[in-house]
């Protein structure tokens, strides 16, 4: 397939990508994060020749953003850009930036990305029972924060 | 467990917020229509290994298979060119040794690398997840430059807890006044800190605690303040028995620089651990008995670090039918509890099936036990799954029979999705030990 095709297939995912990255962690290092990973996989392999390229670049981000795990900071957005959003919103979002990483990942395909559960644990590479753990300990802390 | 509509919609936007702060912005979906090439930046991915590896394949042709492909940035020592750990199996471990090595007396993952406090060999680092180390902080039997109030000739210091916050690296430890006993057991110990902003620099300020001998545990910090856990020997008795009482004293700080003694409450055992957890602090602790068949262990959490609940008697479940392992002080020496992505890691060292270890020549293991509650832990066995992986455990080799302690308790820090431990071993009674890191997946799984 080649360069061509490894070019096509990023266009065609990189949003989704970006987005996933974002929520995993924050605006400021999505881009690198998504960029490592898609440069891991065509060192050794053309994205064309992946079954699945979304769910397997995705798990890459998923992988990566383990990998660079910190403590999360207070918030993943500048201050600048939090001014302008309403408190309930700020403080929800708060909420979900403790929620570690593939607590986070489980909630924002759900929640956001309107995936099924089954969904969820092939983009994730786990099992359905392990995604329901992550949500059901998500749901618990959010609803404790927002409560 | 369901969150009602309002909360479902709560939640959504704030994905939505974090959506719309994606690099690239709002137009993003509207490019990926129309452009059908790679951004620059992604042609720069795209070719650049290509012209990687016909680089490669030139150097080994015209240099011969003797050729090493390596980073300039090598030869400087503090620059390593791949900041993240090497790949490791899941489930399984690799075992380095250190040379030169150190005795960590605590680890922890920080911006600046993987540091480590060693006593009295000071701090180390690695900033190749934990393979090489250099050391960046010396400190002295007799400090050159401080003034002890001008009466007391000898300084012994030890490093025994590093920590990060607000980006400095903290090492905090003890200075002993006359350590060589020319007081008797009237020397004076004070707590003193070193502060670093990369890890390579280090000042040192002492903390006013002369009214008590504080004995540094260990350290721990999140975004709002660094707490010093601390024990307390308030009296040693006669013979027989010599038997120490202890207290749990905790100091806090906001800036790094002013500590305060926290007004405590709910510490019904002694801390010998603790971590941050969900919002607050885990604690696992032992009371100090009469005699060692009374020890006691507990968990104790806390959301501020003042206020603490006793949550349970420390339990460990044993994975292969889920009843729970004793749990007293020969069996479980307790080594360290550290935060991971997934969960608390407790590291234990006991025998191998498990019993007492340095007994019936059963090969002492060190036990990971973990904990995504805070509360219960379980010892992650083989030939089970736990976080999706299939072995937490890790036998360190080393077969001696009889003699205690063979293997000395290491120390760990999650770094990434891995586990760094730092301990060591003695190959024979009469030699120095050997020091090694072990560096394994956090029982996460990376496909």
């Amino acid at each position: 397939m080649g360069m061509d095709g490894n070019a096509e297939v990023y266009a065609k995912y990189r949003g989704d990508l970006l987005r996933y990255a974002t929520s995993l962690v924050g605006p400021d290092s999505a881009e690198d994060l998504v960029s490592i990973v898609v440069l891991r996989t065509i060192s050794r392999r053309d994205l064309g020749d992946l079954e699945k390229p979304k769910a397997y670049l995705m798990k890459g981000v998923l992988n990566e953003a383990r990998s660079l795990w910190r403590k999360p900071k207070a918030s993943p957005l500048a201050e600048c850009y939090v001014r302008h959003l309403p408190v309930e919103v700020v403080e929800t979002l708060d909420a979900v930036w403790q929620l570690p990483v593939q607590q986070r990942a489980a909630a924002f395909l759900f929640y956001w990305e309107d995936m099924t559960v089954s969904g969820i644990a092939e983009i994730m590479g786990v099992r359905q029972g392990t995604v329901k753990r992550y949500l059901y300990i998500a749901r618990q802390r959010l609803k404790r924060s927002l409560s | 467990m369901t969150l009602d509509r309002t909360q479902v919609e709560q939640v959504r936007e704030a994905f939505a917020a974090l959506v719309d702060s994606t690099p690239v912005g709002a137009e993003l979906e509207q490019l990926d229509s129309v452009r059908p090439s790679p951004q620059p930046r992604l042609r720069g991915i795209l070719y650049g290994p290509a012209v990687a590896l016909i680089a490669m394949a030139l150097v080994l042709l015209v240099g011969g298979l003797t050729w090493l492909l390596r980073s300039p940035d090598l030869a400087d020592p503090h620059v390593v060119a791949d900041p993240i750990a090497p790949e490791t199996v899941e489930g399984e471990w690799t075992r380095t040794l250190l040379e030169p090595g150190f005795i960590a007396e605590d680890l922890a993952n920080t911006n600046h690398g993987l540091v480590a406090a060693a006593g009295q060999d000071g701090v180390w680092i690695s900033s190749d997840g934990g393979t090489a180390w250099q050391q960046t902080l010396v400190v002295a039997y007799e400090p050159p430059d401080v003034d002890w109030d001008g009466e007391l000739p000898k300084v012994l210091t030890d490093v025994q807890t590093v920590v990060e916050f607000d980006g400095a690296v903290y090492a905090i430890g003890t200075v002993w006044l006359d350590p060589d006993g020319s007081q008797g057991d009237q020397f004076e110990k004070r707590t003193t800190v070193w502060r670093s902003e990369d890890g390579e620099v280090w000042s040192e300020s002492l903390i006013d605690n002369s009214e008590d001998q504080l004995q540094v545990i260990e350290a721990v910090a999140n975004d709002d303040q660094i707490l010093l856990v601390t024990r307390v020997v308030d009296e040693v008795g006669e013979e027989p028995p010599a038997v120490p009482t202890a207290r749990t004293v905790i100091l806090q700080s906001t800036d790094g620089k002013l500590w305060e003694r926290l007004d405590t409450s709910g510490l019904t055992n002694v801390l010998w651990a603790i971590s941050t957890f969900d919002d607050g602090y885990v604690g696992l602790g032992e009371s100090v008995p009469n005699s060692s068949s009374q020890y006691r262990r507990s968990v104790m959490t806390s959301e501020d670090g003042s206020v603490w609940t006793e949550v349970s008697p420390w339990t460990i479940t044993n994975p292969i039918d889920g009843s729970l392992l004793e749990v007293n002080y020969s069996v479980w020496p307790l080594v360290d509890l550290f935060e991971t992505p997934e969960g608390l890691v407790a590291v234990t060292i006991a025998g191998s099936e498990p019993r007492p270890m340095g007994v019936d020549g059963l090969r002492p293991v060190v036990i990971l036990a973990t904990s995504n509650d805070g509360t219960t832990f379980t010892v992650a066995d083989s030939s089970l799954t736990l976080f999706e992986a299939r072995s937490c455990r890790l036998e360190l080799e080393d077969r001696r029979e009889s003699a205690w302690p063979p293997i000395q308790p290491p120390e760990g820090a999650a770094a990434g999705n891995r586990i760094i431990l730092l301990g060591y071993s003695y190959p024979d009674n009469t030699e120095d030990p050997l020091h090694y890191q072990w560096m394994g997946s956090s029982c996460g799984g990376t496909p």
